[in-house]
């Protein structure tokens, strides 16, 4: 079969290079990149697929690493041999409408509702060898007391940092976990937002969501980001005790949904991403800012990324704003001066931000509708929704979609 | 007349109309228009002036009312009949007491606000006299009505604070509340983020119950003054560190519940780092977030040029005047006046400049300082007619043509 050759809905800057349905699996979450294979966690489909990029013009889904049915894998980080992956509760199993998921806690959330933990569901992170690459090998299970995990931050090193739902707590939580031994990763530290901790006592006192999503790391430092609660920095020097230094939170006046926190530290800069989660007619645009963190305890929002205007993506429908930031990971590309993000219906955009105060967007990529729909939730609009993004070295970048498949376009920019 | 006029080092979208060296009282500070009347506050010189610009090509100088003895009438307020002048001491005298704020024996200058009746715009008649004990008032917020809002330094406090004036009977003014950070009051202990930091209201701009203070390296401090008696804190927030502090004025645009908070500069030649105007989103009182900049001046390299590079004042929509909530003019000291177009509050634009020539005459005392321009206040009419003010820079009058 010839390589398929497609043609984007607008581009600016990036050109195409391949794409793949991935066969029955075109819904992706995160995307990881590795010695030519590419692995893309499945939304709705469930677990990972593998696809051989190593011919990028033609990739092919060559392998697929199943989860629990009533759970899903959203999430995964690889770096060297390694493969991590998260395993929870599938909650759009029981929570099919956005508002239901996006809009609050859980009421009296625990896993026992849920069924038999490792039965009914599973519930953690699973550790899979990939060097060799179309074949992961799970080789360690990190099994939580509660409904799993959500996002990991991991990129090489001792300690990964993830996002769970533990027994007893409102909501996802950061939890620390040592990987000195791969086949038995042990979790070592908690923290959370005081007001989480239910079965503790507390009493949460906000609107909306506060939920851990998910914290980058820069030293001993972690920037981690709580949907409707905003921004955390905390101390990380002791993995057994992270220390709160500063909290910020922009919701309300803005939209909540903050999702990624990309540290620039050589440059002092903190990017920001609040998630757009339900269909724009439906929440205030979201944002992705720019901060300054020369005085770790008082970053200060000095700007935002231009929102898209290149066609009317209000009228497009669908969830308009930020997503994902490529997080500059240590084995792919890395930049403090230019920016990838996911735009959800107005796909992959480029910005340069060598003036922080001034961003500006450089390029963009977004691809055409979605030739098939696999995102069971009702109510859903009809259009591509470019989810994560794993930028190469060289420029050459994978983006997925909760139905388009897995793109590879490369960037064509200074 | 105009064959006089001097030309400007840099404009875009604006026109020089005018000038006046006031009669040589070119140390101008802030400044009020009013039925064909401009007030103007000198710095230097003691007292303050009043030029007829009902011909804004040929504007006159027509009264100069003298300060009393080592006295400074540095920012003043203009509503209908009523012209409200501080009083403070004037530190850049060598003739001035030095203050000690536990000996008022000795004093040689007039602390307080004065209240002129301006029925008679060019022959301003004193009504009233609020005198406070200390260094004196800074400057005022009044748009009418029955309070004036202002920062005074008085004895007890570290800082200027600030006072509610009422001004029920403007003859005989009266001090009914004071707000003031925790730590600046005797007694009390302060956790200021820079130890060597100057903790001190600049001055309020008051919206309904609430005002919006710039508290100098202390950011900005909003506070509830629905009680005229006892102002409360509703919410504060202070980028120095990592910022340079200098915050100068608040102004809401309660339309579009935005605020733009002006740093000013401290130091020459961004020594101090870069000053910067900035946008806030003001939709929750209690938390309003910075969301963007106005973007500096960069037609001419004014780091170099020397003397204060970066923000001092905006037109602060007084009513009566030119009032926008998209288009915001600025002082940029040594970079002259600039307009913003803030339609888009996440991107400001510039839209126009107006960079006066260099002062030909200096007047500023102050040691070592560079002559060169450094633009202080502006004042915009309802017709885009704006003055403007400098350390040793006379009236510019000028004309917004974007």
């Amino acid at each position: 079969m010839a390589a398929r050759v497609i043609k984007p809905e607008s581009a600016s800057n990036f050109e195409f290079v391949g794409q793949t349905a991935n066969g029955s699996h075109p819904d992706g979450g995160q995307v990881m990149v590795s010695r030519g294979h590419a692995y893309v966690a499945n939304s709705f489909t469930g677990g990972v697929t593998v696809t051989d990029a190593t011919n990028p013009r033609d990739p092919r889904p060559v392998n697929h690493l199943p989860v629990h049915p009533r759970s899903w894998s959203i999430h995964l980080q690889t770096h060297g041999n390694l493969m991590l992956v998260v395993e929870e509760f599938n909650f759009y199993a029981v929570y099919v409408k956005e508002e239901d998921y996006y809009g609050g806690s859980i009421e009296g959330v625990s896993s026992a509702k849920f069924g038999v933990r490792g039965k009914d569901y599973s519930a953690g992170m699973r550790v899979y060898d990939i060097s060799d690459p179309a074949n992961p090998r799970p080789i360690g299970f990190m099994e939580v007391e509660g409904l799993g995990l959500h996002r990991i931050w991991w990129d090489g090193g001792r300690y990964a940092y993830a996002s769970a739902l533990l027994d007893g707590f409102s909501d996802h939580m950061l939890i620390v976990i040592d990987l000195k031994e791969p086949t038995k990763p042990e979790l070592v530290g908690k923290w959370w937002i005081p007001g989480m901790w239910l079965a503790g006592g507390e009493k949460p006192s906000w609107p909306g969501r506060v939920a851990f999503h998910h914290g980058l790391v820069a030293g001993d430092v972690l920037y981690g980001c709580w949907r409707d609660g905003g921004l955390t920095i905390l101390d990380i020097k002791d993995k057994r005790a992270p220390k709160l230094i500063v909290h910020r939170n922009w919701y309300p006046p803005f939209g909540g949904g903050t999702h990624s926190a990309l540290p620039l530290v050589d440059r002092n800069l903190l990017l920001v991403a609040d998630e757009a989660v339900r269909d724009i007619d439906q929440e205030p645009l979201k944002y992705t800012w720019v901060f300054d963190i020369r005085e770790l305890a008082n970053p200060v929002s000095i700007a935002t990324l231009p929102t898209p205007a290149d066609q009317d993506y209000y009228a497009k429908g669908g969830h308009f704003g930020p997503h994902n930031l490529w997080e500059n990971r240590s084995e792919g590309f890395r930049s403090s001066d230019l920016v990838f993000a996911t735009y959800q219906n107005a796909g992959l955009r480029a910005f340069d931000i060598r003036n922080p105060f001034q961003p500006r967007e450089v390029g963009y990529f977004v691809p055409p509708p979605p030739e098939q729909w696999v995102d069971h939730r009702p109510g859903m609009h009809h259009v591509i929704h470019t989810c994560d993004v794993y930028v190469e070295k060289n420029g050459l970048m994978y983006i997925t979609d909760y139905n388009a498949g897995l793109y590879i376009i490369q960037w064509k920019g200074h | 007349m105009t064959t006089d006029l001097p030309k400007p080092t840099y404009a875009h979208n604006m026109r020089l109309l005018g000038f006046s060296d006031l009669a040589g009282h070119i140390d101008t500070v802030q400044v009020m228009v009013q039925r064909g009347h401009a007030y103007v506050g000198n710095i230097f010189t003691g007292g303050f002036s009043i030029a007829d610009v009902s011909d804004p090509r040929a504007p006159r100088p027509v009264a100069f009312i003298a300060a009393p003895p080592n006295t400074m009438c540095l920012h003043l307020q203009a509503h209908d009949d009523l012209l409200l002048v501080v009083h403070g001491r004037d530190g850049f005298s060598a003739a001035s007491a030095a203050y000690d704020p536990a000996k008022t024996a000795g004093r040689n200058w007039s602390a307080g606000m004065a209240i002129y009746d301006i029925s008679q715009p060019a022959a301003p008649r004193q009504i009233g006299f609020l005198p406070v004990a200390g260094i004196g008032l800074h400057r005022i917020w009044y748009v009418g009505g029955r309070y004036a809002y202002a920062s005074a330094m008085l004895d007890g406090f570290s800082g200027h604070i600030m006072i509610v004036v009422d001004l029920a009977d403007p003859a005989k003014p009266e001090l009914v509340g004071k707000f003031w950070l925790p730590g600046m009051a005797a007694g009390e202990t302060p956790h200021w983020p820079l130890p060597d930091g100057n903790y001190s209201l600049h001055h309020p701009i008051i919206h309904g119950d609430t005002a919006y203070c710039s508290w100098r390296d202390g950011g900005l401090v909003v506070v509830d003054v629905a009680d005229r008696s006892a102002p409360k804190l509703v919410t504060h927030r202070w980028w120095a560190p990592p910022f340079g502090g200098g915050t100068h004025n608040a102004l809401p645009l309660p339309d579009r519940n935005l605020l733009i908070v002006v740093d000013e500069p401290g130091a020459d030649n961004q020594e101090d780092g870069a000053k910067l105007v900035w946008v806030f989103d003001n939709r929750e009182r209690a938390n309003p977030i910075s969301i963007a900049t106005m973007p500096q001046p960069h037609d001419h390299d004014y780091v170099a040029v020397g003397g204060r590079f970066g923000p001092h004042n905006v037109h602060e929509n007084r009513p009566g005047s030119f009032v926008s909530s998209e288009t915001i003019f600025a002082t940029y000291s040594n970079a002259g006046v600039r307009a913003y177009d803030i339609r888009d509050p996440f991107r400001p634009q510039e839209i126009g400049a107006l960079v006066p020539p260099a002062p030909t005459r200096f007047y500023d005392p102050r040691p070592n300082r560079p002559h060169v321009l450094q633009s202080n206040d502006v004042f915009v009419d309802r017709n885009g007619i704006f003055y403007t003010t400098g350390f040793s820079d006379g009236l510019f009058i000028g004309e917004f043509t974007g």
